[in-house]
């Protein structure tokens, strides 16, 4: 028997997965219960005023403040507070009476589940960095919006980007822990420093590359700050030009470059022929004469074209 | 020289301090922090301590933040480290419809203060060493101690030339909403970088390397346009950009120190090729369409080309050397990148998500072919018969459905099956398919304020042959399988624990298992499948496995003091396996060698804030330890000697630092006091006993002894806090 492609099989079953769960929603979804809410009407911000008080402060610098948008559900083109927390009449006839259920009207995103309130964002949100938010990887781990942003309380210097923390990398590091002491390592990006940040490779809002890079693969993302890289050469190094991740670890390491591992180690995972690529390199070769492949850059410390040439001899990557 | 440096740090201080005097005055908000600051390096070193920062003695500007509205918007001035060389400042002006910004950012890195070169650089690139030390040196036989003693000579004089460079960061933006509907967001950005680097370049094979600067005078410039229009389900966005890459030094040329005069022998300089210009157009669409039952479909495509058209710079420099026409006045090389990424995300009921995705990225090489009559390494061998480029190649695509189920309210249950496929051209290994699944449970129980992950996924790859012909053709050992196109069985894991009872304390912990095991089963038991000799098997890199495991802890003890720490601890094991051949390759098993190499990586941190008068006085202290021992563990079956272990390596840092912050008057002003000390240690045959020349005896390479060195260095700083 002829046997289907498995990729086919693998197609058309997720197909139908995707198909039953319509299917299983259109029968079980119901809508959640917003009578109360569907009652409300928009009372504007000044209404807000008198118990808010700290967020009218804040809301002075806050980049909200004063902008225009098209798709404003209150009608107004400025974005209000009801904007995000929807109609507030009842919330406000509540006058801070928890009991009442008018109160609970109001649209809390701090307690909503974590894609109810980010789509409250994306009402306004769903283009350019926002764009891929949905499919993202932190949209289906159920981060919200607001658990890296405080529309209220930013804390980021000049709070432009409303972040729950002072700067964008120590926001990340927060659940990313492990990147925490990989980016402490001896060889590592400027990260720390302050002198890049997460965001400036990875798009926490999702994106069309792998791991939210902000790049269609992991060669269009370093190369857009290291272009010098990016050739095309006359003589390519296969394994370069694939993926930089064959040689480089781009939250730290040990080893110079940010290298895997080190030189001339590194060289000899692929590079096995014959004479000096073959040759093992040990103890008594750190100070034995013509050992130039393992001190400093091994290898590269002759075949320097390393990343590709573009000279008529340089074949071998020494020119 | 003090005098003026002085002044010009006394003048823009001036500035600054008048316009945070005057925004009062105005109405504005904000904050500045100024003081001064005084350190000192027992060894000055850059590595860890300011490769990545300017540290200075003297007068600073830590920070400034300006808010205010003017002329019916709003504008944000923010900015660190003012006029230092790692300075940031970002000046955003929003209006109800449009945004307009921009950013200045310099990023050092300093590589090394005691790097040392005999050469003199007498232009772009151009590096010379005075004629009678080459003739000198040419005149002496070859490895005697005469010739020792001339290179010893030579580099007694060596000057020191730090080496580092800097990048500087100009951005522009300009956003809006410029009609119904219709969004605009244009952005450019200039990248300078600008400085030296160590770089080498071999004068005649392995016995005549120098290491020399690189000067680098680098230019990325890059322009991009964004135009989107939402109309209720439906978002679409269009985008273009150009980039361009300059490299004001096309070549580095550099004197022979062994040869004055060409012959065919050898060159009295060499010339390297440094990166070539480049420019790249792009454009991208993407498409969102909201559909029914909560279900959303994106759909992107982009497409890049990227031109280098940089002239060939000659065959060699080298003038007693045959000249030899080139095919072409440059390489003509043309990339074009082609992605296309769509996805079906659909949540029809509160129980259930799916995603159903596809994405491939094809690079497509069109680059010239040339025929060269000839290659001429190192400016020195001449190697003649037609050598030819070749195009490499590749497509990678991935198909993926991710399928997640909330049974109860308390736990989600989520998989994924993913399908890769990858081609490409010239490597062994033209074909080759990974299929990859992953399962991962999330569990909040009633306990509040826990949260339990665990994800674990397994791939496995596999080739469309084995590759013993090609390698065969490539002259390499037939049972080496290179770990990026072979086959593997990787098993990746996480577990992840979160923990907040309260709100005054967060406690979470993780751990994480990797293990790429590049087994090509068909070699398995079976020795070389190309020569019966060989017993041994595969060769190459044939696993690696890494552990990470750290936890963190946050304790609010009292309303006054806050604790913080975390360790982490990880350790890469890699293993391969490689074989010593002379010119003629061997394949026999006696000449095989192993190398088990053990990355370790130890990581802690403590914190403590004090506040005993939240609103007056308030103290913090940090602690913060990196250790990164390596093992290089060597054996060889049939070698003679045997082989014997590299020494280990380890680098270490330790820091520590207090800081404590008076307020002097409510609100507006606060006096800082802040002290950081910090201690590394390093030890690495690699990096941390580079010599000047190398080895000793019959030296063949002239290092500019790029090391590290231990350290200690303390960092005393006052500040005073306006705010406004």
């Amino acid at each position: 028997m002829r046997r289907v492609p498995w990729h086919i099989a693998f197609a058309a079953g997720a197909a139908v997965a995707l198909a039953s769960a319509a299917a299983i929603a259109t029968a079980q979804s119901s809508p959640p219960d917003q009578t109360a809410a569907a009652h409300a009407t928009y009372v504007g911000m000044q209404a807000c005023q008198d118990c808010h008080e700290d967020q009218f402060k804040s809301w002075e610098h806050n980049p909200h403040h004063g902008s225009q948008i098209d798709s404003n559900p209150t009608g107004k083109k400025e974005v209000e507070c009801e904007s995000c927390h929807g109609p507030g009449s009842l919330h406000v006839e509540a006058g801070g009476d928890k009991d009442n259920p008018g109160f609970h009207t109001i649209r809390n995103l701090k307690t909503m589940k974590a894609d109810a309130s980010s789509e409250v964002c994306a009402t306004c949100h769903r283009t350019a960095e926002q764009f891929h938010w949905k499919s993202s990887t932190h949209a289906r781990n159920r981060v919200a919006c607001v658990d890296c942003h405080a529309v209220h309380s930013p804390k980021d210097p000049g709070g432009q980007l409303l972040l729950q923390a002072t700067g964008t990398s120590e926001l990340c590091l927060r659940c990313h822990t492990d990147k925490r002491s990989q980016v402490a390592h001896v060889s590592h990006m400027p990260v720390p420093e302050g002198g890049i940040t997460c965001a400036d490779c990875h798009n926490p809002h999702g994106s069309p590359g792998p791991h939210m890079i902000r790049g269609a693969s992991n060669n269009e993302l370093c190369e857009s700050c290291h272009m010098d890289k990016r050739g095309p050469f006359l003589w390519e190094h296969p394994p370069v030009r694939e993926d930089c991740l064959n040689c480089h670890e781009p939250h730290g390491s040990n080893n110079d470059k940010m290298l895997v591992t080190k030189r001339p180690f590194l060289c000899q995972r692929c590079h096995i022929a014959t004479r000096h690529p073959s040759t093992l390199y040990d103890l008594p070769d750190l100070t034995a004469s013509n050992r130039t492949r393992i001190v400093d850059r091994g290898c590269v410390n002759c075949h320097t074209q390393i990343h590709g040439s573009n000279h008529p001899s340089g074949e071998t990557l020494l020119r | 020289m003090k005098r003026l440096r002085q002044i010009q740090w006394a003048l823009p201080a001036m500035i600054v301090l008048s316009i945070a005097a005057a925004c009062p005055v105005f109405a504005a908000d904000g904050e500045v922090t100024i003081g001064s600051q005084w350190y000192n390096q027992t060894t000055r070193e850059p590595k860890w301590f300011d490769e990545y920062r300017d540290i200075t003695n003297g007068p600073m500007i830590e920070s400034f933040v300006i808010l205010d509205k003017i002329d019916g918007g709003r504008y944000s001035l923010t900015g660190t480290n003012v006029l230092k060389h790692d300075q940031s400042e970002a000046l955003m002006y929003r209006r109800p419809r449009f945004t307009v910004g921009v950013s200045y950012k310099e990023i050092p890195h300093n590589l090394s203060w005691n790097t040392k070169t005999p050469y003199a650089r007498i232009g772009p690139g151009v590096y010379v060493l005075p004629d009678a030390v080459q003739r000198r040196i040419q005149s002496d036989s070859a490895s005697t101690p005469a010739r020792t003693a001339d290179l010893q000579s030579l580099l007694a004089g060596a000057r020191t030339e730090p080496m580092g460079f800097r990048t500087d960061v100009t951005r522009a933006l300009l956003k809006g909403r410029i009609g119904n509907g219709l969004q605009l967001d244009i952005r450019g950005s200039r990248r300078m970088r600008q400085g030296d680097k160590t770089y080498s370049i071999t004068l005649g094979g392995f016995s005549n390397v120098v290491e020399i600067p690189e000067d680098i005078n680098q230019q990325i410039v890059t322009g991009e346009a964004k135009l989107s229009y939402v109309k209720r389900r439906c978002v679409i966005e269009v985008s273009g950009g150009l980039e361009g890459f300059i490299n004001e030094v096309d070549a580095l040329i550099v004197d022979n120190p062994r040869i004055a005069s060409d012959s065919t022998i050898g060159s009295s300089r060499g010339r390297l090729d440094l990166y070539p210009d480049n420019r790249t157009v792009r454009g991208a669409l993407r498409a969102g369409l909201e559909l029914p039952h909560h279900s959303v479909f994106n759909a992107y495509a982009g497409i890049s080309e990227t031109k280098q058209d940089d002239r060939f710079l000659p065959y060699t420099i080298n003038s007693a050397l045959p000249v030899f026409a080139l095919p072409s006045p440059d390489a003509h090389a043309k990339a074009v990148t082609v992605t296309q990424d769509y996805r079906l995300h659909s949540s029809p009921s509160r129980f259930l998500n799916t995603t159903l995705r596809f994405r491939r990225s094809d690079y497509e090489n069109k680059t010239a072919f040339h025929t060269f009559p000839a290659e001429i390494l190192y400016d020195q061998s001449v190697v003649v018969g037609d050598i030819e480029n070749e195009r490499f190649e590749y497509a990678r695509s991935t198909s993926g459905v991710d399928l997640d189920l909330t049974p109860v309210s308390r736990l989600v249950l989520g998989g994924t099956a993913e399908y890769i496929w990858r081609t490409r051209s010239i490597r062994e290994v033209t074909k080759d398919k990974e299929l990859a699944f992953e399962g991962h449970v999330n569990y909040h129980p009633s306990i509040s304020g826990l949260v339990l992950e665990g994800r674990y996924r397994h791939g496995d790859r596999r080739l469309n042959h084995t590759p013993i012909e090609e390698l065969a053709d490539e002259r390499e050992q037939p049972n080496l399988r290179r770990f990026d196109v072979g086959d593997r069985n990787q098993d990746w894991g996480r577990a992840r624990l979160g923990f907040q009872p309260n709100g005054r304390s967060d406690i979470s912990a993780y751990y994480e298992y990797i293990r790429n095991k590049y087994e090509d089963q068909r070699l398995d038991g079976i020795g070389a499948i190309a020569s019966p000799t060989d017993t041994i098997g595969q060769l190459g890199l044939l696993d690696e496995t890494r552990r990470n495991v750290g936890a963190n802890v946050s304790y609010e003890l009292t309303k006054q003091i806050t604790l913080r720490g975390g360790v982490g601890y990880s350790k890469l094991y890699t293993n391969q396996r490689s074989r010593t051949s002379p010119a003629t390759m061997t394949q026999v098993a006696d000449s095989t060698w192993q190398a088990r190499i053990v990355d370790r990586f130890v990581f802690g941190n403590a914190a403590v804030e004090w506040r005993p008068k939240a609103d007056r006085l308030s103290f913090g202290a940090t602690w913060e330890l990196e250790r990164t021992p390596t093992s290089y563990d060597l054996s060889s079956i049939g070698l003679r000697p045997r082989a014997q272990d590299l020494p280990s390596t380890e680098y270490r840092r330790m820091g520590a630092g207090v800081e404590g912050w008076y307020q002097l008057e409510k609100g507006t002003t606060s006096l800082g006091l802040r002290w950081n000390w910090e201690e590394f240690h390093v030890q690495d045959f690699q990096a941390s006993v580079i010599p000047l020349l190398y080895p000793a005896v019959n030296p063949t390479i002239l290092f500019m002894a790029d090391n590290f060195r231990d350290y200690r260095a303390h960092i005393l700083s006052v500040m005073l806090r306006r705010t406004f």
